[in-house]
């Protein structure tokens, strides 16, 4: 737990979502220098009321800790989106919030 | 003479059907993650008929710093459209990959993206939308990156 900070608010029938996820998002420039194999996340999904309401395949180019926003409709106030990250390794991270 | 009968073997295709629906970009086009140039990078992860759909619109709102960037590892991209679409890629001509994400577009989703990216040196952002229809339209910004090596010569 607390490798995302989420933020859910509803405005009028919009829900929006702010992440801020923790990685370290290693390319494979910085990985070659540093003799390590790259990681990064390649993929973000979100959920709210059992329907994927985000789904984003990434890259390295994707900034180190990313912050990201995403927007959707069909949820209220009191449900909860999930968020799934899966990175290059394998590592899968899920973690949830209520919308406000 | 005995007739031939015939399996009717479509029932078969339905589980792999279910596959479909979940969408990672990287394991269905993984060619297009590779691409070092655009144009093989866009005709890897949508197919040479559809690629030849492609044209500029002004539906398309990308919005980059005006000015600029000092921090090119945190680039702040905010993508924007009415438009109902499949997918929303970006692509750039800096980095040693031209394929920067795709978004997936669903039902629920609104067309309203924003997110932090890194480029190398300065450079232009396509933003490809794949409409319902299977047409591509662009919108693209030209990024600023300040090369800090040239700085401390100024005064």
């Amino acid at each position: 737990m607390g490798n995302m900070k989420i933020k859910a608010k509803l405005k009028g029938d919009v829900v929006d979502v702010k992440v801020m996820a923790k990685h370290d998002m290693l390319t494979y420039d910085q990985a070659k220098k540093k003799g390590v194999d790259a990681n990064f996340i390649t993929h973000i999904s979100a959920k709210a009321n059992g329907k994927e309401v985000y789904d984003v395949s990434t890259s390295q180019f994707w900034s180190k800790d990313p912050q990201f926003k995403f927007s959707f409709k069909g949820a209220a106030a009191g449900d909860k989106v999930e968020i799934t990250w899966t990175d290059l390794s394998g590592k899968t991270v899920t973690e949830s919030k209520k919308i406000k | 003479m005995k007739r031939r009968h015939f399996l009717v073997m479509g029932f078969c295709a339905a589980p792999f059907m279910l596959q479909v629906m979940a969408a990672d970009y990287r394991k269905s086009n993984p060619d297009a993650w590779e691409a070092s140039s655009i144009d093989t990078a866009a005709l890897a992860l949508y197919g040479k008929e559809t690629f030849s759909t492609l044209q500029e619109s002004a539906a398309i709102e990308l919005v980059v710093p005006n000015v600029s960037i000092v921090d090119s590892q945190n680039i702040p991209i905010v993508i924007r459209s009415n438009m109902q679409a499949r997918s929303v890629a970006v692509f750039q001509d800096t980095n040693p990959k031209s394929l920067v994400t795709v978004f997936k577009v669903g039902k629920e989703a609104v067309i309203d993206y924003e997110f932090t990216m890194r480029m190398d040196i300065k450079g232009t952002l396509f933003v490809v939308l794949e409409d319902l229809d299977g047409k591509l339209h662009y919108a693209r910004k030209y990024v600023d990156i300040v090369a800090l090596s040239c700085m401390s010569s100024e005064e």
